[in-house]
């Protein structure tokens, strides 16, 4: 019976109109909606092969505005036992991890998960600090787990970068960030989201937690990235285009 | 040594060190002079010997090596403890490594255990009295970030590899200084079993020199052989972003990016790419980049030499179809 803690976080797919709120360290943006991070729902996806394997119980939290609740719902779906919503808008990762940590403090888990890299932030560095914070083993861009003989010892493999990975014994209780593709995605029905909507989602905010956060860091300006060089469009019919583009094939060899 | 000094910590993959390790001596020379402090090169693995002398030419003014058996295999706890008394020791004000796997696990665990800020995913940093100034990559890329930091706390700072200034041709002669190392193996909570490379009589696409790269936008399975069939026809190499990968639409090692392969070939053509960082750290070393996307707004035409804003299923049939016409002549 293993408890297993997911970390999942709400991001925009495309955002537009992006600006800083002044005054606040909050990006304001539009979009078409919220997702669940793509590596945190292959954490997810995991947490549920492994519960399916070994038993057990899956619990999930996020942090964000009521936005971002739907991902949750999709998660209690997918086959988690329990939610949890920590109610705050914050974008420096040092802040995410201390709030995250004081959140899980006192809940009882073998294995906690996360993602790699969340879309929005691009700092890769929640689950770890988290871990460290807790004093337990971690271990990053994980692309297998299995419980080996007891859940003592969990196995994994986990990726270097340049192709290069590396197997590895962890003793539980561990965090492990879980790299895109560990598991296959399966596939959760409308109406299985629907159902999940009955279920309640716990909400906790700073002041429950006794935190209170900010002032290290300045979110100064959000703007589109300079471009190194000038793109050069080339357009027209299908056919002209292939044909320029030949030519500059050619050049270039 | 004073408390103030910056400290760079080059990554060691398979005996050799990672290319961003210059760029990071390089960044850590022009903090180090405005800071008018001292610049400290760490190397932790096993065998360091030729890897110090490579390093004798960057301009840091020390060089601490960490050198013992116990290190030969990457073990992020065992690092951890090592290069966290080591900074207890040293007390750097700045820790700089670079924004790879290595670096993305170990950075955020010594800011955590050395009590320090972390700033990760930089592609600018500058000084300015006791504010920090970054730059750094939000929303997959497609936007920049200015962020001002300003606490007591030491920072460790992890930077993009593409970032990163080119190697200074310099003419230093770092004192090299061992340090004592001591791995109580018994008390670890980790161990690693095995380390795993790119199999024998995998195709390896870092040495073709046109490679066709295919992303998400080929929406199926299905669709891998139009893009095979450009390759092919341009007597190039197929490749893919991670997703494509990670569905299994191609094998793990036509995969370019930061957890991939990196290339650098004479023409690279991303068909339905986006672009992410993740991605363009893998191949932005390309000579020629031809990007082929149906949003005009995707990343990939900031890198782009040329860009096509249209459907990759009406522009890459007939532009194979060209090439097969080409090559007939």
């Amino acid at each position: 019976m293993w408890k297993i803690i997911v970390c999942i976080k709400a991001v925009p797919e495309y955002v537009e109109k992006v600006s800083v709120i002044q005054g606040q360290n909050k990006v304001k943006y539009e979009t078409t909606g919220l997702f669940m991070n793509e590596s945190d729902e292959y954490a997810l996806e995991q947490a549920v092969v492994l519960k399916k394997q070994y038993g057990g119980e899956i619990s999930l939290i996020t942090m964000g505005t009521l936005a971002s609740q739907n991902i949750l719902y999709q998660g209690l779906a997918k086959g988690a036992d329990r939610a949890i919503r920590i109610d705050a808008d914050i974008v420096d990762p040092n802040s995410i991890s201390r709030v995250l940590a004081e959140a899980l403090r006192g809940m009882e888990y073998d294995l906690i998960l996360t993602g790699v890299e969340s879309r929005d932030n691009m700092a890769s560095q929640v689950g770890v600090s988290v871990a460290v914070k807790f004093g337990i083993p971690f271990a990053y861009a994980v692309t297998k787990v299995s419980g080996g003989e007891n859940q003592k010892i969990i196995r994994i493999e986990k990726e270097l970068g340049g192709g290069m990975g590396q197997v590895m014994e962890i003793s539980a209780p561990a965090l492990l960030c879980i790299q895109s593709g560990a598991v296959p995605r399966t596939y959760t029905s409308s109406q299985k989201i629907l159902k999940a909507r009955s279920k309640p989602i716990e909400s906790i905010s700073l002041d429950d937690l006794g935190l209170c956060i900010g002032g290290e860091m300045k979110l100064v300006d959000i703007f589109l990235p300079k471009e190194k060089h000038k793109v050069e469009f080339i357009e027209g019919q299908p056919t002209e285009v292939a044909a320029e583009l030949i030519e500059k094939i050619r050049q270039g060899l | 040594m004073s408390g103030r000094d910056i400290l760079v910590l080059p990554e060691i993959r398979k005996g050799e060190l990672d290319s961003a390790a210059f760029g990071l001596l390089a960044k850590g020379r022009e903090l180090a002079d405005n800071l008018k402090v001292r610049l400290v090169a760490l190397l932790v693995g096993y065998r360091l010997d030729g890897l110090i002398q490579s390093l004798s030419r960057a301009e840091a003014n020390t060089i601490l090596v960490a050198d013992h058996p116990a290190l030969t295999d990457y073990n992020p706890e065992i690092y951890c403890h090592l290069i966290c008394n080591i900074l207890r020791d040293l007390r750097p004000k700045f820790l700089l490594l670079g924004y790879t796997y290595w670096g993305m696990e170990l950075g955020p665990a010594l800011a955590e255990r050395y009590s320090a800020y972390m700033v990760s995913n930089c592609i600018d940093l500058e000084i300015d009295g006791s504010i920090v100034r970054v730059v750094r990559p939000m929303f997959a890329g497609g936007y920049h970030a200015k962020i001002e930091v300003q606490v007591q706390q030491p920072y460790v700072v992890s930077f993009q590899k593409g970032a990163l200034p080119k190697q200074i041709d310099a003419s230093g002669a770092p004192e090299v200084m061992q340090v004592r190392v001591e791995i109580e193996e018994e008390s670890l909570r980790s161990k690693v079993l095995e380390l795993v490379g790119p199999s024998e009589g995998e195709v390896d696409i870092t040495k073709a020199e046109i490679i066709v790269a295919v992303g998400r936008g080929i929406a199926d399975k299905a669709n891998i052989p139009m893009i095979r069939e450009l390759s092919d026809a341009l007597g190039g190499c197929i490749a893919c972003s991670r997703p494509v990968s990670d569905l299994g639409w191609l094998p793990k090692e036509y995969h370019v990016g930061i957890s991939g392969k990196t290339v650098a070939p004479k023409i690279y053509i991303a068909c339905g790419i986006s672009g992410s960082s993740q991605h363009v750290a893998g191949m932005e070393d390309s000579k020629m980049i031809i990007a082929i996307n149906k949003d005009a707004n995707a990343p990939i035409f900031r890198i782009a030499d040329y860009g096509i804003v249209g459907d990759i299923f009406k522009v890459v049939p007939e532009l194979t179809c060209q090439a097969r016409v080409r090559q007939k002549i």
